[in-house]
């Protein structure tokens, strides 16, 4: 049963009985990145109530887990979320990893991070464009997916694909960087933060942006300790908590970058901690394609199709990363053979999604529009 | 060799710790190795129970370094305030100490407990898993303020899989329990909405179960009047 | 005018698919296609205008279902850029489009909205399946949840593989698009009124 409303309609003008709207958004809709369907109820222009539907794009990948051998469910992951794939199929490797006992060379740990931290660039570039297109604001969408073709060009060039790179290997990764890719991404590094200051000299600064997203869609931070919400939502709420700090794994306790807290926890605070997220990962890419050590680029024991046949031994984990919208963690019960048993997938999405109501019941449908740009969902990661 | 299993335990085994064995910090589990001598040392105890009970022990090739069981200060602390509620397993993870309730009534308590006064500020995620003669419930569990993890594991009927549910103390809860109802056929007692979150309302069949028959194929239409879908087994005209 | 009600021997060529009888829509004028030279050159050139405006002027439904969706607004973008093919204006709505490109993964809870929105589309309308899902079902054959091909719901004209495409090859498929779009049936069955 869904909870009460929280008011009655009130009499019109004219004396009048009302009655609140109920109105689908979705799940065809502009705004609602992806196949999203909310059932609003509406007091004129107020919502009174948003229940989220899902399951638009449920393609049951936890049950997908248990029919074939564990490499091939990585490129699967990598299908969920979308805008930054690469940190899906790491996350994945990596739990299945605590189940093996292979070492990851180091330079193919650097090469992890420079292949997650340019999905992140990417995933970021992508939600500046579309929280623009929420707002009605067409040139940031130009802009990012300008500097996005940058970035996939950049992973092209690594995994020979610019989506659903497929990169991750049990043990290391799939290919060497090439010759001069390293430079490239470096030089790249140094103009992105100019073209960040152009988004932030229209954006931030901006009035209109300001009057839209100031005070809109608040999340305190309490309850988003209770909602169990992570990521840049969560640090811009005032949980000061990256995995990459304070749960290091892989090479990030050896770099050096920032991590940018909000205390509003509204959507203009988003906004601000993903602009500084991106600077802030083009620090780690930069000291990344500077410290990177010459090496091999997987384990030798689990080279080539032997990654079809790696076999974990019996156990169960549950491994986390830092995805680009949140906590990533994979749940992974092996019994022994070559096929998982279970994996359960905490898509941060899903989980952050969940106190949109909250955050909007009250407010106008241009600021749940807003808000719901801001929590930044993927729908492949809402339904998996 | 099953030593979770109720009917297999015996109150002179000491796989149950009335107390916490406090002399035991870092040493091997005796009282769990003397109870499954078959199994392989590193096994963990849920994976014996999807084994079925095999009869005769299995020759273990190379058994993998039996892993001590972690005594964090949680844990501790957990066993004091409920004893003989917990059974603790190997961990399976090096890095997150797990413990398996045998009690399920206890588990609001035990979640309360922790929240509070543990400081477990962060439910990450529940997990369901069909073990083919019994499910579980997994509770990823993690505390910012100390920076630890903790698991929880619950055993359910395979048949009738109850458990309450923690929507009273963690808001995130909610979702995770009805994907869990969904999916695993997990019922959630106390929850305020628990439908279908993923599959349309009217789907037969908890899709991650491992009996439920994938092959067959259910179709799905919209009714043009109400909105709402409906579900179908065989494929008609408007369901795809 | 209905085109059935017109006597047989007035019709010397079957009607093309965009004769407005699918969605009941009544073509205004009909005027018979007259085989003379003359005619054919004038009626001809009509075709060809016709046709020309509407190849260059595919105006795409904004329906982005999963992954591909990324790839689409990719060649949305600047770099890549769709409005030079004419596709400037991408509408929300399915009443003002006339291309509905498919990117993503088709689920059965889906599948019906996107018969209702391609019914809604008034003619002619065309769709482009584009990735792996919407062609066959792709990566997710084993998936209790997938309708395994968008061709199972709507009539696609254009198939563009890829998982997912780049964003050249939607343009690739669009251009595929417009080909056809050029060689299709006259799109003015012309036969004399009354």
């Amino acid at each position: 049963m869904a909870p009460a409303l929280s008011a009655t309609p009130a009499k019109n003008g004219a004396g009048k009985e009302q009655q609140f709207l109920e109105i689908n958004m979705g799940p065809q809709h502009p705004s609602t990145h992806g196949v999203l369907r909310l059932k609003l109820t509406l007091n004129g222009e107020i919502v009174e109530d948003v229940e989220p539907i899902l399951g638009y794009l449920h393609r049951s990948k936890e049950k997908l887990a248990e029919f074939a051998v564990y490499l091939k469910f990585a490129p699967i992951t990598d299908r969920m979320d979308y805008n930054a794939p690469g940190l899906n199929e790491w996350g994945y490797i990596l739990a299945v990893e605590q189940l093996l006992d292979y070492q990851v060379p180091e330079r193919a740990e650097y090469l992890r991070v420079l292949h997650g931290e340019l999905n992140r660039i990417g995933n970021h570039l992508l939600w500046v464009g579309t929280m623009g297109l929420d707002l009605g604001a067409i040139s940031p969408f130009w802009w990012c997916w300008r500097e996005r073709e940058r970035v996939l060009e950049f992973l092209e060039q690594l995994a020979g694909v610019r989506m659903h790179t497929n990169y991750v290997r049990f043990g290391g990764v799939k290919f060497d960087a090439p010759p001069g890719w390293l430079k490239r991404v470096q030089d790249y590094m140094a103009e992105l933060p100019l073209k960040i200051q152009e988004l932030e000299d229209l954006l931030v600064q901006n009035d209109i942006v300001r009057a839209r997203m100031i005070g809109v869609g608040v999340l305190p931070k309490d309850r988003a300790v209770s909602y169990g919400v992570t990521g840049p939502m969560a640090r811009a709420s005032g949980i000061g908590f990256d995995l990459r700090r304070y749960q290091p794994y892989s090479v990030y306790d050896q770099f050096d970058f920032d991590i940018p807290i909000a205390d509003t926890g509204d959507v203009y605070a988003r906004l601000l901690v993903r602009l500084q997220e991106l600077r802030e990962t083009a620090r780690i890419v930069d000291q990344a394609c500077k410290r990177i050590p010459e090496g091999p680029i997987v384990d030798a024991r689990v080279e080539g199709s032997k990654q079809l046949r790696v076999k974990p031994r019996k156990g169960e984990t549950y491994t986390r990363i830092e995805s680009a919208k949140g906590e990533l963690g994979y749940y992974v019960v092996s019994d022994g053979t070559m096929k998982p048993y279970r994996v359960r997938i905490r898509g941060p999405s899903f989980v952050n999604l969940a106190p949109l109501r909250e955050m909007c019941v009250g407010s106008k449908i241009p600021d749940l529009i807003a808000t719901l740009g801001s929590i930044d969902i993927v729908l492949g990661d809402v339904d998996r | 060799m099953n030593w979770l299993a109720d009917e297999t335990r015996k109150p002179t085994d000491g796989t149950t710790p009335t107390k916490p064995p406090a002399a035991k910090t870092e040493g091997k589990p005796e009282p769990a190795k003397q109870a499954a001598p078959a199994a392989e040392p590193g096994k963990p105890a849920a994976a014996a129970a999807s084994a079925g009970s095999p009869a005769a022990p299995k020759p273990a090739a190379v058994p993998a370094p039996p892993r001590p069981k972690t005594m964090t200060d949680d844990v501790k602390a957990l066993l004091e305030k409920f004893p003989g509620a917990f059974t603790q397993l190997e961990d399976t993870d090096p890095k997150i100490p797990t413990l398996q309730l045998t009690d399920k009534l206890l588990l609001v308590p035990v979640m309360e407990f922790l929240q509070a006064e543990r400081k477990f500020e962060h439910l990450a995620l529940i997990t369901g898993i069909d073990w083919k003669t019994h499910l579980e419930a997994v509770y990823n569990l993690w505390s910012y303020a100390k920076n630890v993890p903790l698991e929880i594991k619950v055993r359910l009927e395979s048949k009738d899989a109850k458990i309450a549910s923690l929507t009273g103390l963690w808001a995130t809860a909610d979702w995770h329990e009805r994907e869990n109802y969904d999916l695993m056929g997990i019922t959630f007692e106390g929850h305020p909405n628990l439908k279908r979150i993923l599959l349309p309302d009217e789907w037969r069949g908890h899709p991650l179960r491992k009996d439920y028959e994938w092959k067959k194929e259910q179709y799905v239409a919209l009714d043009a009047k109400t909105g709402e879908d409906h579900v179908y087994a065989e494929p008609r005209e408007g369901a795809w | 005018m209905n085109p059935q009600a017109l006597p047989p021997e007035r019709l010397r060529e079957p009607l093309p698919r965009d004769a407005g009888s699918k969605t009941g829509n009544q073509v205004d004028l009909i005027i018979r296609k007259e085989q003379d030279e003359h005619g054919s050159f004038l009626l001809g050139k009509v075709d060809q205008l016709v046709k020309w405006g509407r190849s260059n002027s595919l105006w795409p439904f904004t329906f982005g279902l999963a992954c591909c969706a990324i790839e689409m607004m990719g060649a949305y973008g600047s770099h890549f850029d769709i409005a030079r093919f004419g596709s400037e204006a991408a509408r929300a709505s399915p009443r003002q489009c006339d291309l509905m490109i498919v990117p993503g993964t088709v689920i059965k809870k889906m599948a019906p909205r996107i018969r209702n929105l391609w019914d809604q589309m008034a003619e002619p309308k065309y769709a482009i399946a584009m990735g792996g899902c919407a062609i066959d079902g792709g990566p997710y054959q084993d998936s209790y949840n997938v309708v395994k091909g968008v061709d199972k719901i709507i009539p696609v004209d254009v198939y563009v593989p890829g998982c997912p495409p780049r964003p050249d090859a939607l343009l690739e498929g669009l251009m595929v698009l417009q080909e056809k779009i050029r060689r299709e049936d006259p799109p003015i069955q012309l036969g004399l009124k009354g």
